[in-house]
This record gives structure tokens, C-alpha cells and sequence, in this order.
């Protein structure tokens, strides 16, 4: 069986490998098991699975609880996307990171947690500095080749 | 006999389950559920072991009698071989 929301409905928990960078450098594409509960309430930083209302199945941070509205980023995103508390389906607790399990209650996860989630500011920053840079070279190569 | 290379079994929420990891999670997009005794088979099959092996550790750890014990390990391996689990 591998319908995530039935899965859900039916054990109240779940467990997946990851597929995808998006929550790199923490989890790594089919390397890393996440394993997730059902759980009240949801709080600021929890990685939660949720439901797009075009199907897909997406494991992110919570990174702001507005009422009802849950603005969502992955680790390694930079773009925050706002979806609605009833498309969470279940809340990571557990994960294993190269075969080493690791609890969400964690102190060294939660020091990475909070470390990574308050330089987002400035990890935004020195992405679009390097991407900026990144273009002006390839206009510099660009005009050396003319 | 022996279960096929890239899973991690856990317990986790009283429930023991395993995923397939690498290659094999290409291959196995599945959640795999196991009671205790199915936990404890499937750690055994880790090895290639044979049919009389798995019974006689199921014997020696479970208060089990021999009927029951080839009845589970029956539908233990049906409901794995036909998911394609196993490496005979």
C-alpha cells in the first residue's frame, strides 16, 4: 500500500524515503526514511507532509502559522508557499539520516532547526548575490567570445 | 532464502514498519507493515537462510507450536514473494 492519506487514515502514521533535494541538506533524495504521525497541534518548524490540490505529496517546514494558513518552505527552497492547515496530512517525528535515526525532539536537531530556519534571510541574500554574479560572468564570456 | 537488499525496518509508533532506500526505492514504492513475529522473520531473511532455519528460530523465541509456526511463515513469504520481496 502506498497512498500516503490512506496510510494515514489507516495506522495514523507513516514512513517514506525521501524523494527530491528539497529538505537538503537535512534529508537526501532516497538516502534519508522519514517517519511521520497524525498529530495536534502543529507548531512553528514542525516538517510536515501535506497534500497540493493538485495531488502531489510534499514534505516541507512550517515556517509561519497564520490562523489557518501555513506558510511552507523546504530546507533547501527559498520561495514560501501558503497552503491551508487541512491539507497537512501527518508530522515528521522520527527520520533516519544515513542510516543513523534521529528523534525530532532532538537538541542538536532542533539547534540545526532553528539555526538553518533564522539565516534564511540571509541565505536568500547570498543565493540571489551568486545567481547575480553567476549572470554577469556569463555576460562577460558572452561579450569575450563576440 | 533471503530478503532483497535496500530496506531499513523500524519501529516506530508500536508498529513496525520497513521502506525501501537507493535503487531499491525506485523499484519498491511501498510501506511494508509487520507484526512482531513478521519483524523478527524479516530481520532472520536479512541472511540467506533456509525454510527449517527460520522455523526452528521462530520455535526457539516464540511460544509457538510447530503447526502454527509453518502457518505464519506461510503467509509471511506468500504475501512477500508476491510483492516480489525475496531472493530465493
Amino acid at each position: 500500500m502506498n497512498n500516503p492519506g490512506e496510510t494515514i487514515d489507516l495506522l495514523g502514521c507513516y514512513a517514506a524515503a525521501v524523494h527530491g533535494c528539497s529538505m537538503y541538506p537535512l534529508l537526501h533524495d532516497r538516502r534519508d526514511v522519514v517517519y511521520l504521525e497524525k498529530r495536534e497541534p502543529l507548531k512553528k518548524y514542525d516538517t510536515v507532509l501535506f497534500q497540493r490540490d493538485n495531488g502531489q505529496f510534499v514534505l516541507h517546514r512550517i515556517l509561519k502559522i497564520d490562523g489557518d494558513t501555513l506558510n511552507m518552505c523546504g530546507d533547501n527552497e527559498f520561495s514560501m508557499e501558503r497552503i491551508r492547515r487541512d491539507q497537512v496530512l501527518a508530522v515528521m517525528i522520527e527520520f533516519t539520516r544515513n542510516g543513523k535515526s534521529c528523534s525530532c525532539d532532538n537538541i542538536w536537531y532542533k539547534f540545526y532547526v532553528h539555526f538553518w530556519c533564522l539565516s534564511f534571510p540571509t541565505r536568500r541574500i547570498l543565493r540571489y548575490g551568486y545567481r547575480t554574479c553567476e549572470i554577469l560572468l556569463q555576460k562577460l564570456t558572452v561579450k569575450k567570445h563576440n | 532464502m533471503k530478503i532483497k537488499d535496500g530496506f531499513i525496518l523500524r519501529k516506530f509508533a508500536d508498529k513496525y514498519l520497513s521502506v525501501a532506500v537507493g535503487n531499491a526505492a525506485d523499484e519498491f514504492n511501498v510501506l511494508i507493515t509487520l507484526n512482531e513475529t513478521g519483524a523478527f522473520v524479516w530481520d532472520l531473511m536479512q541472511e540467506d537462510v533456509s525454510y527449517d532455519f527460520v522455523i526452528e528460530q521462530m520455535l526457539e523465541n516464540y511460544e509457538v507450536d510447530r503447526e502454527t509456526a509453518i502457518r505464519d511463515l506461510d503467509e509471511f513469504l506468500e504475501k512477500t514473494r508476491s510483492a516480489g520481496l525475496i531472493d530465493e
